[in-house]
């Protein structure tokens, strides 16, 4: 057997080809009672359908949970969900949490300690001891 | 290349056939059952032969609530109005001509539904046969030196089963439970295969292979391009038949069906939205994956491969030359090892021993051979574009060393 | 050692003083009561009381603490004992004055009854006595003699019962609903019985009240009156249903079709506050077929003779221009939303009634009542157009629990045929028709 083939599976980079929004369903939850549900009713009568036409991809369910505060949940590619509890908030602060949670990945939030994360090794190669003119004295 | 014939395909896949067999109820809601992404002309035939078929002359459909229920797979109008269909569509990028109805098909499996008008599998075979078609004319006309164990390993990441499946959540397809008609729409219905069973069961039997009985006689690579799938797994052709129908009965697992649903995805945009749309999806999604081909390599005797090589291309043969060590009474030492064809450095390794800084040099000098791509890549497939540059050859190679 | 004063003392000595309410008296007392509180102390407590008294005066006439603290003098205590047992002002009087605080309290006489049926009529009959004797000859008083008679032969074999054997009964007791209907009993309202939901019939409701209480402007009726007609006869309704209503004074509001029509509209509505409709309508019949221009209207209305078609089956008005009148005048807007809530059956509230400047407002506000607008948002977002059209949106109305993620899994109809086949569910209860 002159050479084998390792069986191997491909890793995806979101957004070289095509980019995949990873926020792929927002609930929105909201009580008709409740007065911290207030700023939420009028996200959702006067900015919800601007931002769903904004955001096609997104899976949108709006349902009411009584007696409870408002929350925005949001599912996430890599199975994982965040919520964001919306009380007493203004539709435009809830807005921006809508936002937020259209723009994250999913994943835990981590602090990057380094400037550049990379699959690919380093242009300039890692110095060997092995390698190049030892320097003369 | 042939290109090929939308029309005929087209026809065969998407105009409705008249179920034979089944209960008196599913009789009944099968045949009032109308796909909509019919061509006009062969609905105008079948008509009549609805009419004969059906076994109740009124055609009301009963609008029950219980109706969906009885239902293997959701009726054609839920698909408006899944919520997780529309944005499904809407993440992939989609063609606005292919129908929200067509991608509810390619999310059921044959196993949930055995009426193959309302199924994947025949955009799945399309799909399938698009995919590997494409992959394996880019692998090659990338690398054009590549050993075909390599190819068929590099295939099966691109394209194998594992991969698709891994596309199909990465896309945000989650599973049904339990397939049936009130399940939305948006969801991958397939029959689940019962915990505990063991899926590799066996050698698979019924291949096209003359001597398959032999067991203990070699099967050869050439063998596998003709025989085998392309990932150089056997394919069992004559039982073909018998396991679809098994796997409607035991189930399928949740990988098999993800994959299915991914080349049916593909063999639907070819459909709708034609061939450059095709490939251009294929490169989206598909190509823009990363794999590192140099790790796909399993070499057993590496320095043997590349005297053989040498000896094939004509080149002095291979040296192995001690570029510089270190340590060597030590417990670690390091040893550098080129291998030199005359003045040409082939490859070097570094290794903790001699032998191991030699096997590592031949290595990197077959891997350097095999992995020759050229400078601009050329697939065959572009000369089905309109107005495709004249054909250049693409270098093929005399193929891997045989030792 | 028994005590030999007289016993009868202690009784009389209490009884001697009169009751007196007076407050000079009560002032004495309290000092009285101050300075000694052992005269103040009831008879029997003074038992209690124990005197040292001296060995040698045991040989004198021995006389108890009690009958010591008798024959000390003692000034004179009022003592209000029965305060209430005279009869002159009766409880009922009593308890008056001393809510009000006064001899004298505001209000009736005798506001609680005070005297009896009986009483009242006792007190009757006697004055009535009196008057017979001069009114013999008036008819009416005899009756009422023969009635005083056989009150008077009543009253003097009066004897009061003790069950109610015998006696006349008064009244319906209880089950008023067998006795027949008087004249009393039947009643027309005044508002429709039903409320009119249509919006063409509303709009004919406002148009009609309007040119009436603009025509009623004109003639310088009073504005109410033309309520006292509740539907006009067809012909009349029709020629209104022609009036165009120009936008600005009342008076001069209303636009008439023709000049026959104008004529015959006034003559109708001279006679309302007069006399009933009705025969107006006789007369002004005739008039009225020659001045009414025969249009496709006609055959477009169906020719219905049931009197039930509210609005003789016209569905919509011809011209708005009843929209824009303005309510600022507070006759013209009470007459109109008399006559508007007469003719449509829709009651319009006191804050309504002020708030409303125009006759668009007000149908605007019936509009209101009839399609409220929806409290919950889940309906509210059902029904608006935007969320509806976006294919990725889903507004649910209930709740979602865990059951109908199930459902939507499609989990829940084996977790139903599961708990089926092991008795945990009603097996009647059917889900699917399987």
């Amino acid at each position: 057997m002159p050479v084998q083939g390792i069986r191997a599976v491909t890793t995806a980079r979101n957004g070289v080809g095509a980019f995949i929004l990873p926020c792929k369903r927002l609930d929105f939850h909201y009580c008709d009672w409740a007065g911290s549900s207030r700023g939420m009713v009028a996200f959702l009568k006067n900015t919800l359908p601007s931002f769903a036409k904004a955001n096609p991809q997104i899976e949108i369910r709006v349902s009411p949970r009584p007696h409870k505060h408002p929350v925005i949940k949001g599912h996430y590619i890599n199975g994982r969900e965040k919520a964001v509890c919306v009380r007493n908030l203004e539709p435009e602060q809830i807005f921006q949490k809508a936002n937020l949670l259209k723009e994250a990945s999913g994943e835990k939030l981590k602090r990057t300690k380094k400037p550049v994360t990379s699959i690919n090794e380093s242009v300039r190669g890692i110095w060997s001891p092995y390698h190049g003119d030892l320097k003369s004295v | 290349m042939k290109r090929l014939q939308l029309q005929r395909w087209s026809s065969s896949v998407l105009s409705p056939r008249a179920r034979t067999g089944g209960r008196l109820q599913q009789h009944l809601y099968y045949n009032l059952r109308r796909q909509s992404t019919v061509s006009p002309a062969p609905q105008a035939e079948n008509e009549p032969l609805f009419e004969e078929q059906s076994l109740n002359s009124s055609t009301h459909i009963p609008q029950s609530s219980h109706f969906k229920y009885l239902l293997p797979s959701p009726p054609v109008e839920a698909a408006r109005e899944s919520a997780k269909l529309a944005a499904l569509h809407a993440r992939l990028y989609l063609p606005s001509r292919l129908p929200l109805e067509t991608l509810a098909r390619s999310l059921v499996d044959a196993s949930a539904d055995s009426n193959p008008n309302f199924n994947n599998e025949a955009l799945a075979t399309l799909g399938n046969d698009l995919l590997s078609h494409y992959t394996s004319e880019h692998l090659v006309c990338t690398y054009p030196r590549l050993p075909l164990t390599v190819i068929f390993a590099a295939m099966y990441a691109y394209v194998g089963p594992k991969s698709l499946a891994a596309m199909a959540k990465e896309w945000g397809v989650e599973m049904a439970a339990v397939p049936g008609g009130e399940v939305d729409p948006g969801l991958l219905q397939f029959k689940r295969v019962l915990p505990g069973t063991d899926v590799n069961a066996g050698p698979v039997t019924g291949t096209e292979r003359p001597n398959e009985h032999r067991k203990s006689w070699r099967k050869s690579m050439t063998s596998r391009v003709v025989y085998d799938n392309e990932y150089g797994d056997p394919v069992g052709v004559s039982g073909e038949s018998a396991t679809p129908e098994s796997q409607n009965t035991q189930g399928v697992t949740a990988e098999h069906a993800n994959a299915t649903f991914v080349r049916a995805v593909m063999g639907a945009i070819y459909l709708h939205a034609g061939r450059p749309a095709a490939k251009r999806f294929f490169e989206q999604h598909f190509l823009s994956r990363h794999l590192n081909i140099s790790d796909l390599f399993n070499f057993s005797q590496p320095a043997r491969d590349l005297s053989r090589l040498c000896a094939r291309e004509n080149f002095e043969p291979p040296v192995a030359k001690i570029i510089s060590e270190t340590g060597r009474k030590s417990r670690h030492p390091v040893f550098v090892v080129g291998i030199f064809s005359g003045q040409d450095k082939l490859g070097e390794g570094a290794g903790a021993s001699l032998l191991e800084a030699r096997s590592r040099a031949a290595v990197a000098a077959l891997k350097g051979w095999y992995l020759y791509s050229p400078l601009n890549v050329r697939v065959p497939s572009s000369m089905e574009e309109e107005g495709a540059a004249p054909w250049k050859p693409v270098h093929v190679d005399l193929g891997e060393v045989i030792v | 050692m028994r005590c030999q004063a007289r016993t009868t003392t202690h009784v009389t000595g209490c009884l001697d003083e009169p009751p007196n309410g007076n407050h000079e008296t009560f002032l004495k007392v309290a000092e009285v009561r101050n300075s000694c509180h052992t005269t103040a102390m009831r008879p029997s407590l003074r038992l209690l009381n124990l005197e040292v008294s001296s060995l040698q005066g045991s040989r004198t006439l021995y006389v108890c603490s009690v009958c010591r603290q008798e024959a000390r003098p003692r000034p004179l205590v009022a003592r209000q004992f029965l305060r209430n047992a005279s009869n002159a002002t009766p409880i009922t009087e009593r308890v008056r004055r001393k809510i009000w605080g006064t001899d004298n309290p505001p209000g009736l006489k005798d506001p609680y009854g005070g005297e009896g049926v009986l009483e009242r009529k006792f007190k009757k009959d006697q004055p009535a006595r009196q008057e017979e004797e001069p009114e013999n000859l008036a008819q009416t008083s005899e009756q009422t003699q023969v009635e005083n008679e056989a009150e008077l032969a009543s009253a003097e074999a009066y004897e009061p019962a003790t069950t109610w054997e015998g006696l006349q009964r008064v009244g319906h007791l209880g089950r008023w609903s067998d006795l027949p209907p008087s004249e009393a009993d039947a009643y027309e309202s005044f508002m429709l019985k039903k409320k009119v939901t249509k919006k063409g019939q509303l709009s004919l409701a406002a148009h009609q009240a309007a040119v009436e209480v603009s025509l009623m402007h004109s003639l310088n009726k009073p504005l109410s009156k033309v309520c006292d007609v509740v539907e006009h006869d067809k012909s009349v309704f029709k020629m209104l249903w022609k009036c165009k209503i120009q936008p600005g004074e009342w008076k001069q509001a209303v636009v008439y079709p023709s000049k026959e029509a104008e004529k015959a509209l006034v003559y109708i509505f001279e006679q309302i506050g007069g006399q009933p409709e009705s025969a107006v309508a006789e007369e002004t019949a005739e008039e009225v077929e020659e001045a009414v221009d025969e249009s496709k209207w006609e055959d477009l209305v169906a020719e219905v003779n049931d009197s039930n078609v509210p609005f003789f089956g016209y569905a919509d008005v011809r011209d708005k221009g009843f929209l824009s009148l303005s309510l600022s005048d507070p006759a013209t807007k009470f007459a109109f939303l008399k006559r508007f809530s007469q003719l449509s059956g829709h009651y319009l509230p006191d804050p309504v009634v002020h708030s409303v400047a125009t006759v668009g407002q007000v149908v605007e506000y019936v509009q209101s009542v009839l399609n409220p607008k929806p409290k919950k948002l889940a309906d509210y977002l059902a029904n608006s157009q935007g969320l509806q059209n976006l294919p990725n949106v889903k507004v649910f109305t209930k709740k979602q629990k865990p059951m109908d993620r199930d459902e939507e899994l499609g989990r829940k109809k084996v977790i139903e045929a599961e708990l089926r086949s092991r008795g945990l569910i009603d097996q009647k209860c059917k889900r699917y028709q399987h």
